[in-house]
C-alpha cells in the first residue's frame, strides 16, 4: 500500500467516521441516555436528507421563496446551500423527534423493548411517505462553489482530501463539542444528566421532567437530521436509506458503551477507520467482488466479538443496572 | 383483598404463564390447543390449489419461524433480532440443493441422475455469470436432498448454540443481545447479498426444482401442506410440552426475574443457550419449509426486516402464548397479501400503525387481549382455573 492509496484510505476514513460519529450521537443520548431504542433514528436521517432536497434544490424552497417575493415586488434570486441546509435539517427533524416523543415515546419509558418495535413502526410510516411524496428515485444534490474540489495546500500531494470531508469533519467536531458544552456546561444539560440519573429524585427537586425529555428527544432527533443532511451531499438519497445507516449507528453505539457521549465519538472514529482501511487493503491485496462488503462484515464481525469478550463496549460503565 | 388461596392475590402480570403458577397438566388448554392446530389442516381442502395454496405454505412456515421467536422472546424474554439468521441458514441449504437439482435436470446429461455429484456435475445459471469453472467444492455434495437437510437442521443448531453459548457466558442481555443478534444478522446479510457467483447476490436463488423425497415428486402443493402443516404441529406440540415442564417452567421464570433464579442455584445461561439452540433448530427447519413452499430464496431471509416482522408476528398473536405467534404470522401475513394486492401503497403505513397500535394499546397481543377480556367479562366468580386461549 502506497502513501496515495494510504491518503485515499484515510480520506474515506474521515468521511465515514464523521458520518457514523454524527449518526450515532444523536442515538448515544436517545438510546445510551435516554434508553429509548430508537429504530426510527436512520430514517430521520432520512428526513434530513429530503430536507436539504427540499431547501437547496432550485426547484423546491428558493422557487417559492422567490416566487413569494415577487408577489411583494421584490425580484429576488435566492440560492440555498448547505450551508443553510444543516440548520433546516436540525429544526425540522428536530421538530419532528419533539412530535414523536409527546405522541408516542413518552408512554413506553419503562419498556424499552417496546420502544424498538413502536418506532421501527414510526420509520416504516415515515419512509412510505417520503416515497409517496417524492419518488422512489434516487434525489441528487448539488454543492457551493467553495466545497467543491481540493483545498490548494492539499493537491498533488498523497493526503488530497476534498474540501467538502474537511468541512464534514469540521460539523461533526462543531457537534460534538457542542453536545459536550451543552451537557457539562449549562444549566439545563445538568438538568438531564440528573433526569437520567435519578428521575423522581430530579423530579422531587422541582425539574420538569416531561420537558426534558422531549427537548433531549427533540435535540437528539435533530442531530440526525444534520447527519442526514451531510450524508445527502456525500452519498445518494433514497427514501429507504435509513435501514442502512441505523444498524451501523446502533454498533457504534454498543461499542462504545452505553451511556457514553465519548463512547460514540471514540466508537464511530474506530469502526469507520477500521471499515475504510481494511477495505482498501482488500481491493489492494485480493481480487475480491466485493470489498467494501466484507470489508463491513469483518468490522461487524469483529465489534461482535468485540462485545462479546467486553460487554460493557469502549468506555466502559460498571453499573448493573445497564443490563 | 380476598381471603382466598394466596396465589388468586398475586398480581397476575404475565397471563396464565406465571411461573407462579400452580403446576398440573393443563387438559382443558391442551385439547384446545389440538382442536386450533387441527384446524390448520382444513385450509387446503378449500384454498385455490395454484394460486393461494402455496403462498399459506408459506405462511404456515412463517407461523413456524414466529413460534421459535415466541420460545426465547414471549417465554425467556430475550427478544432476537436476527432470528432470520436461522431461518436463512435452513432456507439457503435446502435452495443449493434444489437449484443444483435443478441445474441438473436442465443439463440433462445422461451421465448424472439427479442426485449424483462431482467436479463435472451442471453449475446454477448465477454460477455461469459469476464465471465460476465448475462447482464450489463445498456446495456439490448438497445436491443431495437428504444432506442438505440435514444440514439444513444441523447448522441453524449449531450456530444457535454456538453464539448463545458465548452470548450468554458473557452476559449480555436485554437490549445488548437484541441489537448484537441484529448486528450479526446485518454482517450476514451484506456477504450473502453481494458475493453473486456463490450465493447469487441480491436475486438470491429463484426457479427451483420440486422437492422429491423417498422418490416421491412434491408435484402438488397439496401433499407440501400436509408435511409442512405436520411438521408445524409436531414442533408446537413439542413446545407445549417444553413449555409446561420444569425446564419452561425455569424458562418463565428467567424472563420475570433472572437474577433470583441464578439466587436459586440455576444456571440461567445453559438454560438460554439451550432454548436458544431450539428456536435455532425450529427457525432453520422453517426456513427450509418456506424455500420448498415458494420454490425461492434470497437475501431478504436475512435482513433486518424480515426479522422484526417475525417479532411483529408475535407481539400481534401474543407473546408467551403458543397459539399466538401462529395465529398472528397467518392474520398478518393474510392482511399483507390481501393489502398489497388492492393499495401496493398503503401496506408499509399499514404495517407501521399496526407495530405503533399493538405495543400502545394491545402490549401482550390479541391472544393476550382476548384472555383479559374473557378474564374481565368472567370477573365476579373467583375461579382458580384461567380461562383457556
Amino acid at each position: 500500500m502506497d502513501s496515495t492509496q494510504f491518503g485515499e484510505a484515510l480520506s474515506n476514513s474521515l468521511s465515514s467516521s464523521s458520518i457514523l460519529i454524527l449518526a450515532a450521537l444523536g442515538l448515544a443520548i436517545t438510546f445510551g441516555v435516554m434508553r429509548v431504542i430508537n429504530m426510527a433514528h436512520g430514517d430521520m436521517m432520512m428526513l434530513g436528507a429530503y430536507t436539504a432536497y427540499v431547501v437547496t434544490d432550485r426547484r423546491m424552497l428558493p422557487r417559492a421563496l422567490n416566487h413569494l417575493l415577487g408577489l411583494i415586488g421584490i425580484d429576488a434570486d435566492i440560492d440555498l446551500n448547505i450551508f443553510v441546509a444543516i440548520p433546516a435539517s436540525f429544526l425540522v427533524v428536530g421538530f419532528v423527534g419533539y412530535l414523536l416523543e409527546v405522541c408516542l415515546i413518552q408512554f413506553l419509558y419503562d419498556r424499552p423493548l417496546d420502544t424498538l418495535l413502536a418506532t421501527w413502526g414510526v420509520g416504516l410510516i415515515m419512509q412510505q411517505s417520503i416515497n409517496l411524496t417524492f419518488g422512489a428515485n434516487l434525489v441528487p444534490m448539488h454543492l457551493p462553489e467553495m466545497l467543491q474540489g481540493t483545498p490548494e495546500i492539499l493537491q498533488g500531494t498523497a493526503f488530497a482530501i476534498p474540501s467538502l470531508r474537511l468541512f464534514i469533519v469540521g460539523v461533526t467536531l462543531f457537534c460534538l463539542f457542542g453536545v459536550y458544552w451543552w451537557f457539562f456546561q449549562t444549566m439545563s444539560g445538568l438538568k438531564i444528566r440528573a433526569v437520567v440519573q435519578n428521575r423522581e429524585m430530579a423530579a422531587a427537586l422541582g425539574v420538569s421532567t416531561r420537558q426534558v425529555d422531549s427537548i433531549t428527544f427533540a435535540f437528539a432527533s435533530g442531530l440526525a437530521g444534520v447527519a442526514g443532511c451531510i450524508l445527502a451531499h456525500l452519498y445518494n438519497t433514497k427514501y429507504n436509506m435509513g435501514g442502512d445507516y441505523v444498524v451501523d449507528a446502533f454498533t457504534v453505539v454498543i461499542l462504545g458503551g452505553m451511556g457514553q457521549l465519548a463512547g460514540a465519538a471514540g466508537g464511530g472514529a474506530a469502526i469507520g477507520t477500521g471499515n475504510s482501511f481494511i477495505e482498501k487493503l482488500l481491493s489492494v491485496f485480493t481480487k475480491m467482488d466485493s470489498p467494501a462488503a466484507m470489508a463491513k462484515f469483518f468490522i461487524l464481525v469483529l465489534v461482535v466479538g468485540f462485545l462479546l469478550v467486553r460487554p460493557s463496549g469502549l468506555f466502559a460503565t460498571k453499573e448493573r443496572s445497564y443490563d | 383483598m380476598t381471603k382466598s388461596a394466596p396465589e388468586t392475590t398475586v398480581p397476575d402480570t404475565h397471563t396464565e404463564n406465571s411461573a407462579i403458577e400452580a403446576s398440573g397438566f393443563p387438559t382443558g388448554r391442551f385439547v384446545v390447543f389440538l382442536v386450533l392446530l387441527g384446524c390448520l389442516y382444513s385450509p387446503a381442502f378449500f384454498l385455490d390449489p395454484f394460486y393461494r395454496l402455496p403462498q399459506f405454505n408459506r405462511f404456515l412456515a412463517l407461523a413456524l419461524f414466529a413460534l421459535s421467536v415466541d420460545l426465547i422472546w414471549g417465554y425467556t424474554g430475550l427478544l432476537s433480532l436476527g432470528q432470520g439468521l436461522y431461518f436463512g441458514i435452513g432456507g439457503y441449504f435446502i435452495a443449493y440443493s434444489l437449484k443444483l437439482q435443478k441445474a441438473a435436470l436442465d443439463a440433462g446429461n445422461p451421465a448424472f441422475g439427479r442426485y449424483d455429484w462431482g467436479p463435472d456435475m451442471a453449475m446454477t445459471d448465477y454460477m455461469f455469470q459469476g464465471q465460476l469453472n465448475e462447482v464450489p467444492l463445498l456446495i456439490r455434495p448438497l445436491i443431495n436432498i437428504y444432506t442438505a437437510g440435514f444440514l439444513a437442521v444441523l447448522v441453524p443448531t449449531l450456530v444457535a448454540t454456538f453464539f448463545g453459548w458465548i452470548v450468554f457466558r458473557s452476559g449480555i442481555k436485554g437490549v445488548y443481545f437484541s441489537l448484537v443478534t441484529q448486528a450479526l444478522v446485518f454482517a450476514v446479510f451484506t456477504i450473502i447479498s453481494t458475493q453473486r457467483s456463490y450465493t447469487g447476490g441480491v436475486d438470491g436463488q429463484p426457479g427451483l426444482a420440486n422437492l422429491e423425497l423417498f422418490e416421491f415428486e412434491f408435484k402438488n402443493y397439496f401433499h407440501l401442506n400436509l408435511v409442512i402443516v405436520t411438521i408445524l404441529c409436531f414442533f408446537a406440540l413439542l413446545s407445549f410440552f417444553l413449555i409446561q415442564s420444569k425446564f419452561g417452567k425455569i424458562l418463565t421464570a428467567i424472563r420475570d426475574n433472572e437474577f433470583r433464579v441464578t439466587a436459586l442455584g440455576y444456571d440461567t445461561a445453559m438454560y438460554k443457550a439451550f432454548v436458544f439452540a431450539f428456536a435455532g433448530l425450529m427457525a432453520g427447519v422453517a426456513g427450509a419449509l418456506s424455500v420448498c413452499a415458494t420454490k425461492s430464496a434470497g437475501p431478504q431471509f436475512f435482513s433486518i426486516e424480515e426479522s422484526i416482522t417475525v417479532v411483529i408476528f408475535v407481539a400481534v398473536g401474543g407473546r408467551g402464548t403458543l397459539i399466538g405467534p401462529i395465529l398472528g404470522a397467518l392474520l398478518v401475513s393474510v392482511g399483507q397479501d390481501r393489502i398489497n394486492s388492492e393499495f401496493t401503497q398503503a401496506w408499509p403505513i399499514i404495517l407501521g400503525c399496526l407495530f405503533i397500535a399493538v405495543v400502545v394499546f394491545l402490549p401482550d397481543g390479541i391472544v393476550g387481549g382476548l384472555t383479559r377480556a374473557a378474564k374481565w367479562f368472567n370477573r365476579p366468580a373467583l375461579d382458580p382455573e384461567p380461562t383457556p386461549t
